[in-house]
């Protein structure tokens, strides 16, 4: 069976997590599309009803994603490191003034509804690469990215409680509609995240300080054993008559 | 000699309308007191008050937004979550009793009994029913977000220096049990309608005329160097609930609106009376103004009226990002407008 991995800049913690796993029967390929900054706007097109990335990057890295739908179909499952990693939304500034749902704060509280809204804008290019690939036929599945850790910058000045809870409910939003789109989806291990929701020290071992962003190998072998227990759940599922 | 004599060029109908061309009928509109760039200017009322607010963003005037979008929140979804329409999150506010009311809640002179209506996907405020599109999460949040919203408009009356309220209908539905005044019929937008608690009102003139006085004065009370600018919405009803045919309870909700503002206008001079009804409405100009369905006030009539209301008030050129705002936004948001889809 073909696990095939792509995705934005955390899929490269998680390819060397599946190539140090080396899950028996299982063989492994994939390479990240680049930037995941691209991905809040548009970031690919339809063209003659194949997808092709319009970010010259992605393009670069991937070739024609056309050729890579043709190769995904002897692919057993396309594991997809897109829309979870919660840093583009925590580290604004506007959470320095607005509380999240939820949060006994001092700052002007948002709705659920509004909360919900603004995520939604914010990856709905995300959601439609998703649904576009779906609707190809591609056999989905999400893969997280890390939970925020301690040293990251923007707790200089956002209130760390806050920071844990708009990453569990950005995944909770993004989980909803993988759920929504039928869209298996594999959830961060929680052996990696402290009490706090914070991602625990030894996954950023290795990884250099000014990296705001991302885990080490380690943590991409926790999301690999997850994915390939699902992938594997789920390959036999399908097999099923 | 009589009193006419003395009359201007804009007393007489001959000269005023029937030798003038609709478009250019002037002088229709004289300020009663200035206003400056400078001033906080809050809008409050029904859906044709959110021309209102967008055309004084245009103008260069100093709205008062106090309870302004989350900056992650995009502009397309500001009105289905009641931002950037009127001053505060306060949604459509149709009648004057509604107005007042809404001063009352805000500074806990009244507490409706009616709290929240359970929705299929969430829980909804009675008298903001559709800010939430689908209700609150919860009823704790329904709580939390009503009592922070009617803190930001207790600042908004107590800091503004002028209330521009556009006067929208005399016809509402109340709670029996306390006489709450709802913004839609309960049961139209959310809720459920119960012919044993809820009751539909038509406000006379003596009532709106009170409530007026009321509302000025209540407002006064929290800052007393306000000033108001009335106006009625030339949009007629979407549909009545009396026994009336529409046109007839359109006209009736209207004479009553302007003659009440008129009055208070006279008696009042922190009152201005500014005639967009009667721009957009009156026969003179043959309807030039509204959209096929002789309803909705098309954009040609929002900028013909706020013409002659800029021709009186004028403040400096906008800030280039109120200028995108309101190029992008071209749509109102109005509840009454569902009862169209009401007609079995």
């Amino acid at each position: 069976m073909k696990l095939t991995l792509g995705g934005d800049s955390h899929a490269q913690c998680i390819l060397a997590g599946l190539r140090r796993l080396a899950p028996a029967g299982f063989e492994i390929v994939g390479r990240s599309f680049g930037n995941g900054a691209h991905v809040y706007d548009q970031f690919f097109e339809i063209e003659n009803g194949w997808i092709q990335f319009t970010v010259p990057e992605y393009r670069a890295n991937w070739s024609r994603l056309t050729d890579d739908l043709e190769a995904l179909r002897d692919t057993s499952i396309f594991l997809l490191s897109l829309g979870l990693s919660s840093g583009p939304l925590f580290r604004e500034q506007m959470w320095i003034d607005y509380d999240p749902p939820g949060f006994d704060g001092p700052g002007e509280a948002l709705t659920r509804g509004v909360f919900q809204a603004i995520v939604e804008a914010k990856t709905k290019h995300i959601r439609a690469f998703y649904v576009a690939l779906k609707e190809r036929g591609a056999a989905l599945m999400a893969v997280p990215a890390p939970p925020p850790h301690r040293q990251h910058w923007s707790l200089k000045t956002h209130d760390a409680r806050k920071v844990a809870l708009l990453h569990r409910l950005f995944v909770a939003e993004m989980e909803a509609f993988f759920a929504m789109a039928a869209i298996p989806c594999v959830r961060s291990p929680a052996e990696a995240e402290d009490e706090t929701g914070f991602l625990r020290p030894e996954f950023r071992v290795g990884i250099p300080e000014e990296d705001p962003h991302h885990a080490n190998t380690d943590y991409g072998e926790l999301v690999a054993r997850a994915a390939v227990a699902q992938a594997t759940r789920l390959i036999g599922n399908t097999a099923s008559p | 000699m009589t009193p006419y004599s003395a009359q201007p060029k804009k007393a007489f109908w001959r000269t005023a309308i029937a030798d003038a061309h609709p478009l250019a009928i002037e002088n229709l509109y004289t300020k009663k007191f200035d206003l400056n760039p400078q001033m906080k200017i809050a809008t409050a009322g029904s859906c044709f008050a959110q021309h209102v607010a967008r055309a004084l963003r245009k103008g260069g005037f100093n709205f008062l937004d106090i309870e302004p979008p989350p900056p992650m929140l995009p502009q397309e979804d500001w009105a289905r979550f009641g931002y950037g329409m009127y001053s505060a999150r306060f949604g459509n506010v149709y009648t004057v009793r509604q107005m007042l009311q809404l001063f009352e809640r805000a500074f806990g002179k009244f507490v409706p009994s009616d709290v929240a209506w359970q929705g299929e996907n969430g829980v909804h405020d009675p008298f903001r029913p559709t800010i939430e599109p689908n209700g609150f999460s919860s009823l704790a949040e329904l709580r939390q977000d009503g009592e922070r919203h009617l803190a930001k408009v207790r600042e908004m009356f107590r800091t503004a220096n002028v209330l521009i309220f556009t006067l929208g209908l005399t016809e509402a539905w109340i709670d029996k049990n306390d006489g709450a005044v709802y913004p839609s019929c309960p049961g139209a937008l959310a809720g459920t309608f119960d012919p044993a608690r809820h009751e539909f009102v038509n406000f006379s003139h003596a009532e709106v005329y009170g409530d007026l006085r009321g509302l000025i004065q209540a407002v006064q009370s929290v800052n007393p160097e306000i000033r108001f600018i009335l106006t009625v919405s030339p949009v007629p009803l979407t549909a009545t609930a009396s026994a009336n045919h529409v046109l007839v309870a359109t006209s009736y909700s209207k004479a009553v609106l302007r003659a009440a503002a008129g009055q208070v206008c006279d008696e009042f001079a922190c009152v201005d009376y500014f005639p967009s009804y009667e721009i957009i409405s009156s026969h003179p100009f043959r309807g030039f103004f509204f959209e096929a369905n002789m309803r909705s006030v098309a954009p040609k009539g929002v900028e013909h009226v706020m013409g002659h209301f800029f021709a009186q008030h004028t403040a400096g050129p906008p800030a280039p990002h109120e200028t995108q705002k309101a190029a992008a936004d071209d749509d109102v948001w109005c509840d009454e407008e569902k009862l169209e889809g009401l007609y079995a």
